[in-house]
């Protein structure tokens, strides 16, 4: 526990998913990134958030959640779909009992499983009522937790922002959706891939946004360079604080190869009884088509180099956990004192900014590291605090002037993953789409509120923004689902192109409309005006 | 344009898309700001195009029981949706992008009624008797700099030598014959490339301006002492060797893990960082 902190650390985690749902069929595996997401990664977060409340462990996180993410959240037929998803690997990890009956060590890891997920259902259905989002809600609203948005679809600003106003209007939705959820306006925003352009700022502005993330060089690079380098944060002319990613820190968390995820007690991402499982046993747990995927249902720890894996052991996990928490907690110490000494009485932060999935879902034990991590800060003797952006900038508001650098956290630190030979055939159509977005709000503005015509407009906005998601130019570069990915980009940009045309020529094709809003149910209360 | 025409126009681009599998080309150039012809490399981007179409399937039930003794008739309608993009949107234009602070992207497209133009006004050779050019104009360092390309692409990748730079790029034909002669065809969007290095000497450390951004006021404060520099310079020294630190050292796990997720956690940064 500190008394007079040296120093801040900060935590944030960027929640964020791109939205898949379809009505039409429970074919698409896509759908079960949400189900991973939840039982790995969201749920574990609650309950060890709510552990720490009822320990009363003062700790401080914040959490970027997506409006995509939040809107499958709050998804009826999603919600249903995942506890359909709990119920099977019940099932099955009562069969799994009975598979490997006599072997002592997968039984007790297949009772894990099935205690695990019958827990996650019960606090699913019964302690959230199916809305996850109000448990996070109430973290913020007791200060443990701060909250920001997001672009609309995680739309990726420095290719989109050709045509501002399909910048300003990721912003706009942002904002809106996390009013909608969370009663208040956010205070920060984390931008998709943290790419930045200084031309977004003014519209950040407008709608309130009073700080961003962003890659570590997008605060070294900056005009004129920051005196404290990313130890302190800078605000841009136009008044946006941006605080930029610590090395360090990161590293010890992130990389496969020396980071802690990759500790051989920890459990084996890519062993997986939906590929080691007897194929008619596990035809119905796998793919409708019959294509092995991950079931989540893994029995080995990643043991080392070697392809002869042993079992997973949990008390083992969560020794390394310990060690690796106390780790983190002493090089932040001494990382904090240099720097400290360094900054002539500023306080330097850290920030640690990650992707919210990786705890749990790619680093299963990771939700446990913080809870451990977040228990050793509060009780230890402990030279800085946990704390949120908002909190430091109320605490230190006087900051250097800089214009940030354009940047990213992809590949190279700028725009290759989202703009390259495999994908960069998408950028006119964004950019067409845009301008056409644009063309008919101010074609057909304020259209009366109930009629067909300002159905199909706001359709085509959510089209234009379901496009937009930096997400599917990502799969293409990185080669995994990618037909999945052009799919999205063809259905969007098709039907936007299609209603554009009906709207124009005055022939809206109602059942056509009705359909694509059924599947694309998105931002119920999105007003196509934002374009004009 | 009429509206209806353009829209055929984009639908029938599909129709000889798809009949024809026509191939959008992508090609790369290397421009150098002294030389004054350039050496090109293409690569072939192709991508196949289909017609796009949606279909409804209609089906009719009767219901068996009536309400206010009138049978209602259900419509279950299913719309069978497939879409294609247009290869072209038939528009004039040239757009920039930057792809890192020393690549830039650059597509473009000239309309099939500017085609007939120019053909009326210059003749029937028109587009056999000159040649594409990408006129770029850097404004920063205030040069231009020409690129051929070819009337097969329809977009390329600029390798260009500095970061940092505003840049404008106009899409022009020049006369075969005689080279000193250029049309205009579209001018771009302005765009500014990325910084990608540490504005360190640049920087005058003896006015630095900070902001109270509760209450407005700004201050300036002198870091050009020996102490305070001192400070700076270890900060920036320690981190700065330590992010090339980590970028080559992060270069092959970025190889070893792209292959492998699959979970479109974008941005990801165990998938790709740096």
């Amino acid at each position: 526990m500190t008394t007079n902190e040296k120093g801040y650390v900060c935590f944030i985690l960027h929640a964020h998913l791109p939205f898949v749902h379809h009505p039409e069929s429970e074919d698409y595996l896509e759908e079960q990134w949400l189900f991973e997401a939840i039982s790995e990664t969201y749920i574990p977060l609650l309950k060890n958030f709510k552990k720490l409340e009822d320990e009363k462990v003062n700790f401080r996180v914040t959490m970027s959640m997506t409006p995509p993410l939040l809107s499958m959240l709050d998804n009826k037929m999603l919600q249903r779909r995942y506890m359909k998803y709990l119920k099977q690997h019940i099932e099955l990890s009562k069969k799994e009992l009975i598979r490997n009956k006599g072997n002592d060590k997968v039984c007790e890891l297949a009772k894990y499983y099935l205690d695990r997920y019958s827990n996650d259902l019960h606090i699913f259905k019964e302690i959230y009522n199916c809305n996850l989002i109000e448990g996070f809600k109430h973290f913020q609203d007791i200060g443990l937790l701060e909250i920001i948005t997001c672009g609309a679809t995680h739309g990726y600003f420095p290719l989109l922002y050709l045509n501002e106003k399909t910048v300003r209007a990721q912003i706009a939705v942002g904002v809106q959706t996390y009013e909608k959820y969370f009663g208040r306006k956010p205070r920060g925003i984390w931008l998709p891939e943290c790419g930045y352009v200084p031309e977004a700022d003014k519209y950040l502005k407008e709608f309130g946004i009073q700080y961003i993330i962003t890659e570590t060089h997008g605060i070294l690079y900056a005009n004129p360079t920051p005196v404290y380098g990313t130890f302190a944060p800078i605000v841009s002319p136009n008044g946006i604080i941006a605080f930029g990613r610590d090395l360090e820190s990161s590293r010890q968390v992130w990389s496969s190869i020396n980071g802690y995820p990759g500790d051989p007690n920890y459990r084996e991402f890519y062993r997986d009884i939906g590929y080691d499982a007897p194929y008619d046993y596990i035809k119905p747990y796998i793919a409708h088509n019959g294509v092995r995927v991950n079931t989540q249902i893994k029995y080995y720890r990643i043991t080392g180099k070697t392809e002869n894996k042993d079992y997973y052991n949990i008390k083992w996990a969560m020794d390394s956990v310990e060690t690796q928490a106390g780790h983190f907690f002493d090089c932040r110490q001494s990382q904090i004192s240099y720097l400290y000494s360094q900054m002539d009485g500023h306080k330097p932060i850290i920030v640690c900014p990650y992707d919210a999935e990786l705890y749990g879902h790619w680093w299963y034990e990771g939700p446990d590291w913080l809870y451990i991590l977040f228990k050793k800060i509060y009780y230890d003797k402990c030279d800085f605090k946990l704390i949120t952006p908002s909190e430091y900038i109320d605490l230190s508001p006087e900051i250097q002037e800089c214009i940030p650098c354009r940047s990213s956290w992809g590949a190279n630190g700028y725009s290759e993953v989202w703009l390259n030979p495999l994908n960069d055939y998408v950028h006119r159509h964004y950019h067409i789409a845009g301008d056409r977005m644009v063309e008919l709000a101010n074609l057909f503005p304020n259209e009366p509120k109930t009629s067909l015509k300002r159905k199909a407009l706001n359709q085509c906005a959510r089209e234009l923004l379901l496009a937009q998601s930096s997400d599917w130019n990502f799969i293409i570069t990185n080669q995994t689902m990618v037909d999945y990915a052009h799919k999205r980009i063809k259905d969007h940009i098709g039907r936007f192109t299609k209603l554009y045309y009906q709207i124009k020529n005055n022939e809206i094709d109602e059942i056509f409309l009705k359909e694509i809003m059924k599947k694309d149910k998105i931002f119920p209360d999105i007003d196509y005006m934002i374009y004009k | 344009m009429p509206k209806k025409t353009k829209e055929n126009n984009e639908v029938n681009e599909l129709k000889k898309a798809s009949s024809k599998s026509t191939s959008q080309k992508t090609s790369t150039s290397t421009a150098k700001k002294t030389s004054t012809k350039r050496n090109t490399t293409k690569k072939e981007t192709t991508l196949n195009m289909k017609t796009s179409a949606t279909k409804k399937v209609t089906t009719s039930k009767k219901s068996s029981t009536s309400i206010n003794k009138k049978s209602i008739q259900k419509r279950e309608t299913k719309i069978m949706e497939y879409y294609d993009l247009p290869y072209r949107y038939n528009q004039t234009m040239v757009k920039i992008l930057a792809q890192t602070p020393t690549t830039l992207f650059v597509y473009w497209d000239i309309s099939d009624i500017d085609r007939i133009n120019f053909i009326e006004k210059y003749g029937e050779d028109f587009f056999n008797k000159t040649k594409p050019i990408l006129l770029i104009y850097n404004k920063t360092k205030n040069y231009y700099l020409e690129v051929e390309i070819n009337d097969f692409a329809n977009s390329w990748y600029l390798h260009m030598q500095e970061p940092n730079c505003e840049y404008e790029i106009e899409l022009r034909r020049r006369n075969i014959e005689n080279p000193s002669q250029y049309i205009h065809v579209s001018s771009s969007n302005q765009l500014v490339s990325p910084n990608d290095h540490v504005l360190f000497e640049e920087t005058d450390f003896t006015n630095v301006k900070f902001k109270n951004v509760k209450t407005g006021t700004i201050s300036e404060k002198d870091f050009g002492s020996i102490h305070l520099m001192t400070n700076v310079g270890n900060i920036y020294n320690k981190k700065h060797k330590v992010y090339h630190f980590y970028n080559n050292l992060f270069k092959d796990e970025i190889l070893e893990n792209t292959k492998m997720f699959s979970n479109p956690s974008s941005g990801n940064p165990t998938s790709g960082m740096f």
